[in-house]
């Protein structure tokens, strides 16, 4: 399992963007992969497995940061989360304004355009891949990059 | 100056297959750690919601108190009085009076 941590964990850090929040979820992934090695039924890869829960744990946490700013349960839910700031170290420094400002559009997308693009443009993994990993097909996939591309474009214009 | 397309698709770019980080070496140990200690982890209740309990339970106590309080008053009239004494009904339960209020 150890040579799938590292994977998993850039992934992870390439869609919350945030070194102490990818640290978090990579640790949840694999203790509930531990706690559940029985889950794996051995119709996929296990590194598409590991990427399908990380990308599923991911997504849940964004959603739920976006839910918790607004909910009664969030006040509830102990200290509040505060907005993470944008902290990838393996981006380039002379990068770093410009992919914050590329990351708080693409925060502004659907959740599958969301996870199809990160796959795509920061993880660089074939069509295939990221279909078999988010369970759709190859012209989703297709579909899914393009409308995230356009739509980012669209959010992009009105930043700059 | 640059066009703004230009300058959209350099923003994209810089995003583009970031390098990888090394994950730091005590991740697999505190995951470990986590693991130990996962099912406790669900049982601790949020301090707030603590709060909340208390305040509500020393509500409940002191509207308890005050109604019975007002209702073991010494009635003003003697013939209520011996009544009372009588029959033995200068006690009154909390418990039996907060649902019995007639």
């Amino acid at each position: 399992m150890s040579e799938h941590q590292h994977r998993v964990f850039n992934t992870v850090l390439n869609m919350v963007q945030n070194l102490h929040d990818a640290e978090e979820i990579t640790q949840d992934v694999f203790v509930d992969v531990y706690k559940q090695p029985d889950a794996y039924r051995g119709e996929a890869a296990v590194s598409t497995w590991l990427y399908r829960i990380a990308m599923n744990k991911c997504i849940d946490h964004l959603r739920g940061r976006q839910r918790r700013k607004w909910s009664i349960a969030g006040f509830f839910a102990g200290k509040p989360r505060e907005e993470r700031e944008f902290n990838h170290p393996g981006v380039a420094a002379e990068n770093r304004e410009n992919a914050a400002i590329v990351f708080k559009a693409m925060k502004q997308l659907q959740s599958k355009q969301y996870a199809a693009w990160v796959l795509s443009e920061m993880e660089d993994l074939s069509y295939k891949e990221i279909s078999e990993i988010m369970n759709v097909s190859v012209s989703s996939v297709e579909s899914l990059l393009f409308r995230a591309r356009k739509n980012l474009k669209k959010i992009l214009e009105k930043e700059i | 100056m640059m066009n703004k397309q230009q300058r959209i698709e350099e923003m994209l770019k810089s995003i583009k297959t970031p390098e990888q980080v090394e994950i730091d070496p005590y991740l697999v140990t505190r995951a470990e750690a986590k693991l130990g200690t996962s099912g406790n982890d669900k049982n601790k209740l949020s301090p707030r919601w603590a709060f909340l309990m208390v305040l509500g339970m020393l509500m409940i106590i002191t509207a308890n108190i005050t109604v019975w309080k007002s209702v073991s008053q010494p009635k003003g009239d003697p013939a209520v009085q011996q009544i009372i004494l009588d029959y033995g009904l200068s006690s009154i339960d909390p418990p039996f009076f907060f649902f019995h209020t007639n």
